[in-house]
C-alpha cells in the first residue's frame, strides 16, 4: 500500500495522533510478557487462567517408567492376534489358538468389546471382567511371568 | 497490557541459541564406509577363525524387556561347568567368560548350555604342530565350516510360539484373576504373617516355661 493511502497521512498535524493525551502511546506500559500475574493482572490470570500458579500433586522422586510398563490390550483386539494359520486350523476342530499377548507387547488383558470365539490367553495380568468374557466364550487364561 | 481477554497465555521463546544444539550428521555415509572396511580388515586378520565369539543368550533386565533374549557378554562359570569346558579352555576357543554372571534359573542355564554344546560340536581346533597333533585337536580339518557364529548358533527368541491346542481340566478350574488377587495379597501381608508367626512362636516359647 503506499503511503498517500495510510491513515496516518490523516493524524499527521495531531498532536497525539490517536493515542490520546492522558494514557500516551508508551512501550509496554502493563509490563513484558506474562508479567504481573499475581500482581496487577492478576483479574485477568484468575479468571481465565485457574490453575495457572502453584503445583498440583507429590513428587515421585526416581521415577522409572519401566517398572509401570503395563500396555492393555482389550479383548475385542484378542482375536486379530491369532495367525491366519491358527485360524483356518482349529476353524473346525477342537483345537483351540493360543494368543500370547505378552510376546505381542502387552502386559494386561482388559475386558473391553465382546469375544465370541474360544482362545488360550496368554497373559501377564488380566482383570476380573476380561476372564469372565473369554470364559464365556469357552476359552481360558494362562498366567505367564 | 501485554494480553487481555479470554485468550491463551503465551509462551513464545524464539531465537534463544538454537544453533549451538543442532546435531548434524554429514559423516554417515564416511562412517558406514569406514566401519565395512574395519570389518572386512578384521575379518581378514582373523583367517579361518569365526568372525565374532558365541555370546550367551541372556534376558533383558527390568519387567518391559524381560521377555526378550539378547546376546551377553560371556557365559557364566556355572554354565562352563555344566557344559564341561575348563574357564582357561573357553578361552582359547573363543568362548569369552564373565565371571560375575550368575545363574537363578534352571532354563537360562539350559539355554546356554545348549549354545555351547552346540559351539563345541561344530569346533574345528587346529594343531599347533602338524605332525605332532594333541589329543584335544581336531581329527577332520576339512569339515564344511562357517566363520558366521551369530547364523550357525543364532539366540532363540525370547518367547516359545505354542500352536493350537485343546484346554485342560486344570486350566478350566483355574481363575486367573483370583490367582493374581491372592498372590499380591500374599506378598502384601507377608512381612505383617512373618511378625506375627514370630510373635506366636515366642509366647509358645515363654508359656513353655
Amino acid at each position: 500500500m503506499p503511503t498517500r493511502l495510510h491513515k496516518t497521512r490523516k493524524s499527521r498535524g495531531h498532536v497525539s495522533a490517536g493515542y490520546g493525551r492522558i494514557g500516551k502511546h508508551r512501550k509496554h506500559p502493563g509490563g513484558r510478557g506474562l508479567a504481573g500475574g499475581q500482581h496487577h493482572h492478576r483479574t485477568n490470570f484468575d479468571k481465565y487462567h485457574p490453575g495457572y500458579f502453584g503445583k498440583v500433586g507429590d513428587r515421585h522422586y526416581h521415577l522409572k517408567h519401566n517398572v509401570y510398563w503395563r500396555p492393555v490390550l482389550n479383548i475385542d483386539k484378542i482375536w486379530s492376534l491369532v495367525s491366519e494359520q491358527d485360524k483356518s486350523q482349529t476353524e473346525k476342530s477342537d483345537l483351540v489358538p493360543v494368543v500370547d499377548t505378552l510376546a505381542h507387547g502387552f502386559g494386561k488383558v482388559l475386558g473391553k468389546g465382546r469375544l465370541s470365539k474360544p482362545v488360550i490367553v496368554k497373559a501377564r495380568f488380566v482383570s476380573e471382567l476380561a476372564e469372565k468374557k473369554i470364559k464365556e466364550a469357552g476359552g481360558v487364561v494362562v498366567l505367564t511371568a | 497490557m501485554g494480553f487481555a481477554h479470554n485468550n491463551v497465555l503465551h509462551r513464545n521463546h524464539f531465537r534463544k541459541d538454537w544453533q549451538s544444539r543442532v546435531k548434524t550428521w554429514f559423516n554417515q555415509p564416511g562412517k558406514k564406509k569406514s566401519r565395512r572396511v574395519t570389518r572386512e580388515k578384521k575379518a581378514a586378520a582373523l583367517g579361518v577363525r569365526p568372525l565374532e565369539n558365541l555370546r550367551p543368550a541372556v534376558r533383558c533386565p527390568t519387567i518391559r524387556y524381560n521377555r526378550k533374549l539378547r546376546a551377553g557378554k560371556g557365559f557364566s562359570l556355572a554354565e562352563l561347568k555344566a557344559a564341561g569346558i575348563r574357564r582357561k579352555e573357553a578361552l582359547s576357543i573363543g568362548i569369552p567368560v564373565d565371571h560375575r554372571r550368575r545363574n537363578l534359573s534352571e532354563e537360562g542355564l539350559k539355554i546356554n548350555v545348549d549354545r555351547l554344546t552346540a559351539y563345541k560340536a561344530r569346533l574345528i581346533v587346529f594343531p599347533r604342530n602338524a605332525k605332532k597333533p594333541a589329543k584335544t585337536d581336531s581329527k577332520d580339518l576339512d569339515a564344511q565350516v562357517t566363520r558366521d557364529v551369530n547364523a550357525a548358533i543364532p539366540i532363540p527368541a525370547g518367547t516359545v510360539a505354542e500352536a493350537p491346542r485343546k484346554i485342560t481340566d486344570a486350566e478350566r478350574e483355574t481363575n486367573a484373576y483370583r490367582t493374581l488377587r491372592n498372590e499380591r495379597a500374599t506378598a502384601r501381608y507377608d512381612g505383617a504373617r512373618k511378625v506375627r508367626a514370630a510373635k506366636k512362636a515366642e509366647e509358645e516359647e515363654a508359656k513353655k516355661k
